[in-house]
């Protein structure tokens, strides 16, 4: 649920893919590399949570070790993330724009339909070769 | 040529660092699967779809894996005051980072042996099975790219990948 609410409607990623309309093949294929390469939301965890236990830890171990209740929060909260989806920088980090993966994928593939990539792909019931048509589909989904 | 899922093209900083064997083995289960859904009726392909978006990426495994360690290494610290446990989260917590930056920490290569996958992988599984499903057909015929078209269109083609 909580993964859920923190995901946008995606609204301003798609005004973005209706900015490309009319763009060409290349321009549209350099955004489409740009957004694999975008750091999401589950990565920038992944750095920001351990830096604020390590120094947590640290202080925790020469200094004073009431410092050690920072890690052990941030280590909570990590697991929270990991489990259910909620951790509590991710509204500070949406409003710096960052997204979760599902997200830029989302925002990929409809480049992708935008570049042609799943023209003369029909989904199951369509006539012809059964294999044939996969082989499309995979050809369209792995570029 | 038959090349199935495999692909070198995708940015994949968790795929550029694993065993080619093991990205070999998890890209052909996909395809199999794929290829399983492939005849399927709709019904069958969105619940296959929604097991697909449920399904734990390499991301959440390591964050889990990382902080349960953690506290785990807390908790001993706690329990005996003994500084040396302190070492534990110390190191997982390094391993975590260097993943984040570079795409490659010690346990990675245990759980990509056990198939997990990148929550990429998994989008291309799951968009595969949203063009069996017929998702794609109606925009299908359109070349987008460069093309004078209407908006309406296109408005099409973003509802298709929503959906």
């Amino acid at each position: 649920m909580a993964k859920k609410q923190n995901q946008t409607n995606g609204s301003g990623d798609f005004d973005r893919v209706r900015g490309y309309a009319r763009s060409s093949r290349e321009e549209i294929t350099a955004r489409i590399k740009e957004l694999e390469k975008e750091w999401s939301i589950e990565r920038l965890i992944e750095s920001e949570a351990p830096m604020m236990a390590l120094g947590g830890l640290g202080l925790g171990a020469l200094v004073n070790r009431k410092f050690l209740v920072l890690p052990a929060f941030v280590f909570g909260m990590v697991a929270l993330h990991g489990v259910q989806g909620w951790y509590p920088m991710i509204p500070l980090f949406r409003r710096m724009g960052f997204r979760s993966r599902k997200e830029i994928d989302r925002e990929k593939f409809a480049m992708k339909a935008l570049r042609g990539d799943f023209k003369d792909i029909h989904g199951n019931g369509a006539d012809g070769d059964q294999s044939e048509q996969v082989e499309k589909v995979f050809a369209a989904v792995r570029a | 040529m038959n090349k199935g899922l495999k692909t070198e093209k995708v940015a994949d900083r968790v795929r550029e660092h694993s065993a080619a064997a093991d990205n070999k083995t998890i890209d052909r289960e996909a395809e199999g699967r794929v290829q399983r859904f492939a005849g399927k009726s709709k019904e069958e392909i969105t619940e296959q779809i929604d097991r697909l978006e449920r399904e734990w990426d390499m991301e959440r495994l390591l964050e889990t894996n990382a902080s349960i360690l953690s506290l785990a290494g807390m908790s001993a610290y706690a329990g005996s005051r003994n500084k040396k446990w302190l070492f534990l989260p110390g190191v997982v917590m390094s391993f975590l980072v260097q993943h984040s930056v570079q795409g490659w920490c010690p346990p990675m290569p245990v759980f990509r042996k056990l198939g997990v996958r990148t929550r990429q992988e998994i989008e291309r599984e799951k968009y595969a099975l949203k063009a069996l499903r017929g998702d794609f057909d109606g925009i299908a015929g359109e070349d987008f790219a460069g093309s004078e078209h209407d908006a309406e269109k296109v408005d099409e083609m973003i509802e298709a990948v929503k959906a």
